[in-house]
């Protein structure tokens, strides 16, 4: 019979699991991320994948502190605000300037990670 | 009296489109709370999926993609079996406006994302006990 330490001890080892099988996902989609606002830089990032950008450091903000990631989820929390800082109907107009400095605290946020 | 308001909450629907978030969620609910837990991973499957289980709670994202939280609740109205059901609001945005707000077109309460999946059982509970008193 499993007693109730022996299963909270289940459950912490299956979310150290849960948590390592996030991080790979998060470095891709940080990766993901990086891309994009390069492509925000040089104006080619298509109204679509700008909402998929939204939508995906929405979702870190809101799940990364769930897995114990908790600058991270900070991190993205300043990068949805940046964002939405500059939306114009459905447009991010984000200034050159705030495109750089959010992909450097992207690819921070990534070597912290890798 | 408590004891028995915290027996009377057995079935959560949680409506969650990120999986990871919905897993680790799902898990903990569970295991720590002992709930049976319905996942559903968009507005539309919640209301389908809410009509046949019969949820005592339903844990409800506000931010998904097509119908979001706020749509989902406001259709939840429009079926008996849902109409009565207490709802909590999941969100990163839980600024005292955006709180208010949410109240104010019918969540119980709201509960702040990022959760500790450790300690979300015992906040629903607290917010369940909180609402039937109320």
């Amino acid at each position: 019979m499993i007693d109730a330490d022996s299963k909270q001890e289940q459950l912490k080892l299956l979310l150290v699991n849960l948590r390592e099988e996030y991080r790979q996902n998060l470095l891709e989609r940080l990766r993901e991320i990086d891309a994009w606002l390069q492509q925000l830089q040089t104006g080619t990032l298509d109204l679509e994948t700008q909402e998929q950008l939204y939508e995906t450091i929405h979702k870190i903000h809101g799940t990364a502190g769930s897995f114990g990631f908790d600058d991270v989820g900070t991190n993205a929390g300043e990068w949805e605000h940046q964002l939405n800082a500059t939306k114009l109907n459905r447009e991010f107009l984000t200034p050159a300037e705030k495109i750089l400095s959010m992909r450097d605290s992207v690819r921070r946020t990534l070597s912290l990670l890798s | 009296m408590q004891y028995m308001d915290s027996l009377s909450l057995k079935k959560i629907l949680l409506v969650e489109d990120d999986c990871h978030l919905q897993y680790i969620a799902k898990i903990a609910l569970e295991n720590v709370g002992g709930f049976t837990v319905k996942t559903c991973s968009s507005g539309n499957e919640a209301i389908s999926e809410g009509r046949n289980f019969l949820p005592d709670l339903i844990l409800l994202d506000v931010m998904m993609p097509g119908m979001d939280g706020p749509s989902t609740l406001k259709m939840f109205g429009h079926f008996p079996e849902t109409a009565k059901t207490p709802v909590i609001f999941m969100s990163a945005k839980v600024q005292k406006h955006e709180v208010e707000y949410y109240r104010s077109i019918g969540a119980v309460d709201v509960i702040s994302k990022p959760f500790d999946p450790m300690t979300l059982s015992n906040c629903i509970r607290e917010i369940w006990e909180k609402f039937q008193k109320s």
